[in-house]
């Protein structure tokens, strides 16, 4: 009897001991994966849930952004864009699928808005260099002799030959408010063909969310305070949100400090098209919300550029986005969809129905 | 004397085997647990290129952890980074732009200074949740 006993209790035990491992094993539990890459001229945090398979999908997503960044950089050597805009007024260039993808896009943009987006920008941008070290206000004959030279409608399209070419010498295009929006896009393409269902992505503050977070609830972003170093609060609102894109400009991020220092006016990196300086439309931080991070990223330029009434104007007729500002008296508007889910987190501003 | 089941007695030894078995459960969920939970433990960690260069432990009081690293980020670039009882500051870095020297000190887990032009990065690692917590900040 005792044998039998200790046959039945020995036996138990190691049932229970290889069913918890078995399950140990077996089901892959869902884990987060994190990642940080500095690419697009900016750093790149990538948050994944799921199993091994959505790790390495994260891995691809790094390779596919440092592949964009490649072809998209102003800087690095070899890439479309400098190969672009080194040919211009002579010949045309030509391209990879993606760069092609891009400017078509941007010069979409530019047709839409009559020229507040315009990728031809790079010989203002390049004038006044704002977060390089020869940083400066130019003259009026410099911006004039500059802005001669912007004008998206001189960029022409080869699509058969996938060739780009500028008309006139001394052009030149930047992608630099399109470029991380067709990267999110891409990354979020790789990572739902992996099957992967809650992802939160970061580009350079532009933020994209997968699906909801893993315990069901909508993803918590913060929008950022564009006057952080006054109201000492990190947020000026907060909104929750799953599988869509939050894309912000301002005036807070990139301007000429020392002249900020001086005399208090933030000459930014916006720049209006039209003008050859920083947008000056009474903004000074906007947001888009939306699925699509392409059209985020380039919408969020032109909110910034045409400021509150004109800008809304647009994206109302588009339908297809949210947006939210801040102007400089201090007042938040929002669109009609998102007038009930921000959340004020900031006695500083005041949210205007 | 034994311990009976239904009269019959076990032997010294299986009552240990027993004990044993009983311990180990209770040893691996607690281990578990401590390893899931990691307290309060909050981290400052140094990251160049998406590598983690160090990784501080903080006690309660951050006055007690008070030093100033200087990170060589290769090719003649550095940024030195103060870790107080305020927090965690770049204080001097020779970069182009200087927007991490400018970046506000930062202490509460979660938040991060990061310097583009020397792919450096720091950040705060930890569990405790602050009030309106957000999962992230679009910039």
């Amino acid at each position: 009897m005792t044998k039998k006993i200790k046959k039945v209790f020995f036996i138990i035990t190691m049932g229970i001991m290889l069913i918890s491992l078995m399950t140990a094993c077996i089901s892959q539990p869902t884990r987060q994966y994190d990642k940080n890459i500095f690419a697009l001229d900016t750093i790149v945090t990538l948050r994944v849930f799921g199993d091994r398979s959505a790790k390495k999908a994260m891995d691809r997503v790094a390779d596919r952004i440092k592949e964009i960044e490649r072809h998209m950089s102003p800087s690095l050597e070899g890439s479309d864009v400098i190969k672009i805009n080194q040919a211009a007024g002579v010949e045309p260039a030509q391209v990879h699928e993606d760069t092609f993808y891009v400017i078509k896009k941007a010069l979409e943009y530019g047709r839409l808005t009559e020229g507040v987006f315009d990728i031809t920008i790079q010989p203002i941008v390049e004038l006044w260099g704002i977060n390089t070290e020869h940083a400066k206000i130019p003259s009026e004959e410099e911006i004039e002799e500059k802005i001669a030279l912007v004008d998206y409608r001189k960029v022409r399209m080869n699509e058969e030959k996938r060739t780009i070419f500028l008309e006139e010498k001394g052009m030149g295009i930047d992608l630099g408010a399109i470029a991380k929006g067709y990267a999110a896009d891409e990354a979020v393409r790789i990572l739902k063909e992996a099957g992967v269902e809650h992802a939160l992505l970061n580009l350079g503050g532009n933020v994209i969310t997968i699906g909801r977070r893993p315990d069901g609830n909508s993803w918590r972003i913060g929008l950022q305070d564009p006057r952080t170093e006054e109201t000492g609060q990190d947020h000026f609102g907060i909104i929750d949100v799953a599988d869509a894109t939050v894309v912000s400009s301002g005036d807070y991020e990139r301007y000429i400090k020392d002249v900020y220092k001086k005399t208090g006016e933030r000459y930014h990196h916006i720049f209006d098209p039209r003008s050859g300086f920083p947008a000056q439309k009474g903004l000074i931080a906007c947001s888009i919300i939306t699925s699509s991070s392409i059209d985020a990223d380039a919408l969020s330029t032109i909110l910034f550029i045409m400021g509150h009434e004109q800008g809304f104007e647009l994206i109302d007729q588009l339908g297809s986005a949210e947006a939210i500002v801040v102007t400089s008296n201090k007042e938040i508007y929002t669109t009609e969809g998102l007038r009930d889910s921000i959340i004020s987190s900031n006695d500083y501003y005041r949210i205007v129905d | 004397m034994g311990i009976g089941i239904k009269g019959k007695k076990l032997k010294i030894g299986d009552v240990l085997v027993y004990i044993f078995i009983v311990l180990l459960t209770g040893l691996s969920f607690m281990g578990l647990k401590i390893m899931a939970g990691q307290g309060d433990e909050v981290l400052v960690q140094i990251e160049l290129n998406g590598r983690a260069l160090e990784s501080i432990k903080m006690r309660q009081n951050w006055a007690e952890d008070f030093r100033e690293i200087r990170v060589d980020t290769g090719q003649g670039g550095y940024n030195t980074i103060r870790i107080s009882s305020e927090g965690v500051d770049i204080v001097d870095a020779n970069c182009p732009d200087k927007l991490c020297v400018h970046s506000p000190t930062i202490k509460v887990p979660g938040q991060s200074i990061v310097c583009i032009p020397h792919k450096l990065m720091v950040r705060i690692i930890g569990n405790s949740q602050v009030d309106n917590a957000v999962d992230d900040t679009a910039s």
